[in-house]
């Protein structure tokens, strides 16, 4: 322990007395450790952490593969969504399961205190809380009495992050009132902290019995209605029962739930479509985390950033290697010395790993500061651009281990070898290397080239990743949206949260779309129920009168509820027949409007306009919605979105209009008019909020964040690792020019020109990029490969990104040889011959 | 044969003085010097007489701070970088005390170095670098590195080295310093053969038995030509 001590103190001296070295390899690791941080933060937030509840091992997620029928409310994998009624046939099993939960987030209106907030709510069964085992932190969570009786029980429990925020953590709002979707609840309690549902990215404020569910979302009550899927729904197994055996278990009750449901549908009987919808099984999959869905949207996109990281890390961790090989190679006297006095390789290995250690124990807390700021900026940047709630900057105990673990691995990666190679020396031939009457013999420095033939290799790695995520976030900015975002903005209102009706909320939007075509600069006004470009759908099957319906057919056709204007003010260019009309009532003949895809996909050989179309399908379904007009597609929910069928309704004949955005082309930069939407609005109704008011242009942005950030981080750590590789290539061709400095002088004696020694100097890094490109660009196309889910319009064998990823690594390299060249040139054949 | 008439280097005052912060050391005062095609002169002296700098200067490897300095009849004191490289490469040959092989390089590779910087093509290199190394004996070891020989076996490459590209001047300084007595010898007989088939060797000692291998010797001290022997002598 003493001469540990004592190790540590000569190791101090050490760092100190080498104030450059100690700098820069802090920094590197510092850069490198605090990127990995940041990142694994966001990757444990997202894709380790499993539910803060009981037994989380217990829990599994159902999913049912297969054709839907009805309306599907889905963020995500249909397969995932089941009706109430099927959620309580499924919940009935007590063989395998201890219990089985379900729940729906739903937009709140919470009006409290004086003041209304625009929240999220999540409705849940009664046993929710009782199967995770998630207990109230003071009050009660709801209970299976709360959820038996529809509207019964208008009680509410809080969650401790909303409690905390809204609330101040104040005891005193037990048995309080707050007015909910305009419907009065009770608090009866707040659920306990660091509970935030069972879905990463999402952070109920509020907790609401499932009977409720009409209150809460009164355009459609669903609950009854074995055809309208809208639940997430988990189970916790029975203790000792496998996942395979509670997936037996359920199937055998799933059968009977599913000809309960045929009995609703209007299926031709005995045809493919009954068939596969019967044959149809549930998939139990692991749910310690919850549902997965964030895991599978952002899952390989992290990996992939992950996986870059820890490259930037083996890089700087490299560089440092490189940086303690020369130290090394500077103090083999002092290794010859120890030697000689008794010192045992061991010890000395010890010393030189101590000094490692305390280096990287420097990195690591400095790169532990840089990751939390890292983590600030990416945390921001989520929840504003991504919309994904309960993704926080906290070092939290995970962080701190993982950051400890990469210090200590940084600290064996870069000090190992180096140490080894430094004490396996024998003291003769350290004693022979300083009396050399030739020039550095051969081998001498070549693991010092590999290893910046590593960096070099792991650098293109990284730029091929940046480059080939550039290119995706490239091609998708220069899609054609089929709408143009030019001085547009939107805004949202949800009028069934302020208690409107359907009839009062068509006549609303009528009024509001007239008063913002009054206001001064706006060129046209236009409105849908589906926002553009937010990864929102709304689907349903249709029937078209004279086609013959193919059990092949894929009749599942998205579509939206828009208002007359909504075509000219979104820059959508009509192809055939008309748009909407103040004369398209809900008294009128009902109509729709196709875009180009669905006309070719229905009507390959004769004009859609005049043809009517059924939604629906089974033989009492009504063809009784004409088709008036032809649009050219145009990206609905998601700029990566292959074109697809697609039509439109007028939200006057539509109906269940559970919400509304609006679409506001004007002369000049539309935030100028912003405030005045705001104004023209709450001049219609002051109790209506407005949400999501910004550019489309910033719409388009947002459902690009993913890319953005991919690509951002992915040419940072390109970036950095070019930097850290320059570092590293110049670190070793400034050795060998001071090592080579007799060899050089000779060279030069004997006639060797300036440019036969830059050549010298070019040859050594040539070789090194040669070396590295060779082993890199394979890799690199591998890793293309693995992430080719994640480009577009890119593919993993695309060349100019090779070539691009190759330039740079080259004009780094000749960067960085640029003053060891020059060095090399000005030796000066006397100075260095005296060296004898 | 040789025109021992023909001048080949003629120095006229010429001298050399370090400057360092505050002191001015004259290395080398008012040297005239001719040294004629075919001759082996020797420069000899005690240590830190001047005879390294005489010799970088005579080399090309430095500039005179003044006087003249005529090599082939071209005057040299002032040539560009470049110029003095080309005529280092092309004009002369260096033997140094430490052999001053390159580490990496075969012996092979460390000969053909000087005409690889000249662009000789590669058969006219084999041609060449196979006849050097077979005038000084060491043909047979054609692809070992410096590190697998003898100090005598390194300086008898070294010494192909320098005449490998036929230079108008062999110039040797302390060629046996790093040697032991027998194969000292060895390497001054080699200089002496060399020098009966025509080489002008030029060789900076500060052993006067190596210096009377050579004949005519110049004595140096402090920087000056103190005495010139002009008789050939056989050696020890």
């Amino acid at each position: 322990m003493h001469t540990l001590w004592q190790d540590v103190r000569y190791g101090l001296r050490m760092l100190a007395k080498n104030p450059g070295f100690t700098l820069i390899a802090i920094l590197t690791l510092a850069l490198g450790i605090g990127a990995n941080t940041a990142i694994f933060s966001l990757l444990n937030q997202v894709l380790l952490r499993r539910l803060p509840v009981r037994n989380p091992e217990e829990l599994v997620v159902l999913k049912s593969p297969g054709p839907k029928h009805g309306h599907v409310w889905s963020d995500g994998d249909d397969s995932e969504i089941f009706s109430y009624p099927l959620y309580k046939g499924l919940a009935k099993n007590t063989k395998v399961f201890d219990g089985v939960i379900a729940r729906y987030e739903f937009s709140a209106s919470i009006a409290s205190r004086g003041q209304t907030d625009r929240g999220s709510g999540e409705l849940v069964t009664g046993n929710y809380f009782e199967v995770l085992g998630v207990q109230p932190a003071f009050g009660r969570v709801l209970s299976p009495a709360d959820d038996d009786v529809q509207g019964a029980h208008p009680v509410v429990v809080l969650s401790h992050a909303y409690w905390t925020r809204h609330f101040g953590g104040d005891a005193g709002v037990l048995n309080q009132t707050i007015l909910v979707n305009n419907t009065e609840m009770t608090i009866v309690g707040v659920a306990q902290a660091g509970f935030s549902g069972i879905q990463v990215g999402q952070m109920p404020d509020i907790f609401v019995p499932m009977t409720m569910k009409g209150q809460m979302t009164p355009i459609r009550n669903g609950l009854d209605d074995w055809n309208d899927s809208f639940l997430a729904v988990l189970a916790r197994r029975k203790p000792g029962v496998s996942l395979e055996q509670a997936q037996a278990g359920i199937n055998a009750d799933y059968p009977g739930l599913l000809e309960q449901q045929t009995a609703t549908l209007k299926m031709r009987a005995g045809g493919k479509d009954e068939k596969e919808f019967l044959g149809k099984k549930i998939v139990l999959s692991a749910g310690a985390q919850g549902r997965t869905t964030a895991q599978r949207d952002s899952g390989p996109a992290l990996t992939a950033l992950f996986a870059m990281v820890a490259l930037v890390l083996l890089i700087a961790c490299t560089n440092v290697a490189n940086l303690l090989l020369a130290k090394a190679a500077a103090r083999q006297r002092e290794f010859a010395i120890r030697s000689a006095l008794g010192a045992t390789p061991g010890r000395m290995m010890r010393q030189l790993l101590v000094e490692s250690f305390l280096c990287a124990l420097g990195g690591g807390i400095l790169g532990l500061i840089l990751g939390s700021w890292i983590m600030n900026i990416l945390t921001q940047a989520i929840v504003s651009e991504a919309g994904v709630r309960g993704i926080t900057a906290q070092v939290d105990g995970s962080v701190l281990a993982f950051a400890g673990a990469a210090t200590v691995a940084s600290a064996l990666l870069f000090g190992l070898i180096p140490a080894w190679r430094a004490t396996r020396t024998g003291v003769s031939q350290m004693m022979k290397d300083q009396g050399s009457t030739t020039s550095a013999g051969p081998g001498h420095v070549r693991f010092r080239k590999f290893l910046v033939a590593g960096q070099v290799a792991f650098t293109l790695l990284l730029l091929t990743g940046g480059a080939l995520f550039s290119r995706t976030l490239w091609n998708l900015r220069q899609q054609n949206l089929g709408l143009s975002t030019e001085n547009l903005i939107t805004f949202s209102i949800a009028p069934q949260l302020s208690g409107y009706d359907e009839a009062r909320t068509v006549a609303l939007v009528d009024q509001l779309r007239q008063r913002l075509t009054g206001v001064p600069g706006v060129l046209g006004v236009g409105s849908s129920q589906i926002p553009v470009l937010t990864g929102t759908d709304m689907g349903t099957n249709i029937t078209v009168e004279g086609r013959q319906n193919l059990d092949t057919d894929d009749r599942h056709v998205n579509f939206d509820a828009v208002s007359p204007g909504y075509f000219s003010t979104m820059r959508v260019p009509l192809l055939y027949g008309r748009e909407f009309n103040a004369g398209d009532t809900a008294n009128s003949t009902k109509v729709a409007i196709i875009n180009d895809a669905m006309a070719k996909e229905f009507f390959a050989n004769r004009n859609p306009i005049g043809v009517h179309l059924a939604m629906g399908s089974g033989d009492a379904i009504k063809y009784n919605i004409e088709i008036v007009g032809v649009v050219k597609g145009a990206k609905e929910s998601h700029v990566r979105d292959a074109d697809r069928p697609y039509f439109y309704r007028p939200y006057s004949q539509f109906g269940k209009l559970f919400g509304m955005s609006f679409y506001v082309r004007s002369q000049q930069d539309p935030l100028l008019i912003a405030s005045t939407l705001q104004e023209t609005v709450r001049g219609t109704d002051a109790n209506l909020p407005v949400y999501d008011l910004k550019t489309v242009q910033r719409v388009v942005d947002e459902d690009l964040f993913a890319e953005r950030v991919i690509a951002t981080l992915s040419a940072a750590f390109g970036g950095l690792a070019a930097l850290l590789s320059a570092l590293g290539i110049y670190g070793v061709l400034a050795y060998l020019v001071v090592q080579r400095t007799r060899e050089i002088g000779i060279r030069v004696a004997l006639g060797a020109a300036a440019g036969h020694v830059r050549g010298l100097v070019f040859k050594e890094v040539g070789w090194m990029v040669l070396a590295g490109a060779l082993v890199g660009l394979p890799l690199a196309y591998g890793l293309g490969k693995l992430s080719e889910s994640l480009l577009y319009g890119v593919h993993a064998g695309d060349v100019p990104v090779y070539a691009a990823a190759l330039g740079i690594i080259c004009i780094v390299a000749l960067a960085a040889c640029y003053i060891p060249s020059r060095r090399a040139t000005r030796i000066d054949p006397i100075v260095a011959l005296r060296y004898e | 044969m040789t025109d021992a008439t023909a001048t080949l280097i003629k120095m006229e005052g010429v001298k050399k003085v370090f400057y360092t912060d505050e002191v001015e050391t004259h290395a080398l005062s008012e040297i005239h010097l001719e040294i004629k095609k075919g001759q082996y002169i020797s420069i000899a002296g005690p240590s830190g007489c001047g005879k390294s700098t005489l010799l970088s200067i005579l080399g090309l490897l430095d500039s005179p701070t003044g006087g003249e300095y005529m090599l082939n009849g071209q005057p040299v004191a002032n040539l560009s970088i470049s110029e003095r490289t080309r005529i280092r490469n092309r004009e002369i040959g260096f033997i140094f005390q430490a052999f001053n092989l390159i580490g990496d390089l075969t012996v092979y590779e460390n000969v053909e170095l000087p005409l690889t910087y000249r662009g000789t093509s590669a058969a006219e290199r084999k041609q060449k670098v196979q006849y050097a190394l077979e005038r000084v004996g060491m043909a047979h070891r054609l692809r070992h590195y410096p590190s697998q020989l003898s100090g005598g076996q390194q300086q008898r490459v070294a010494v192909a080295r320098a005449l490998v590209g036929d230079p108008l001047i062999l110039m040797a300084d302390e060629p046996t310093g790093n040697l032991d007595s027998k194969n000292g010898e060895a390497v001054m007989e080699l200089l002496r053969d060399l020098h009966r088939n025509g080489a002008t060797v030029c060789m900076v000692t500060h052993d006067q038995r190596y210096a009377n291998f050579a004949e005519r010797t110049i004595h140096l001290f402090d920087g000056r030509i103190v005495e010139e022997t002009q008789e050939a002598r056989v050696g020890a």
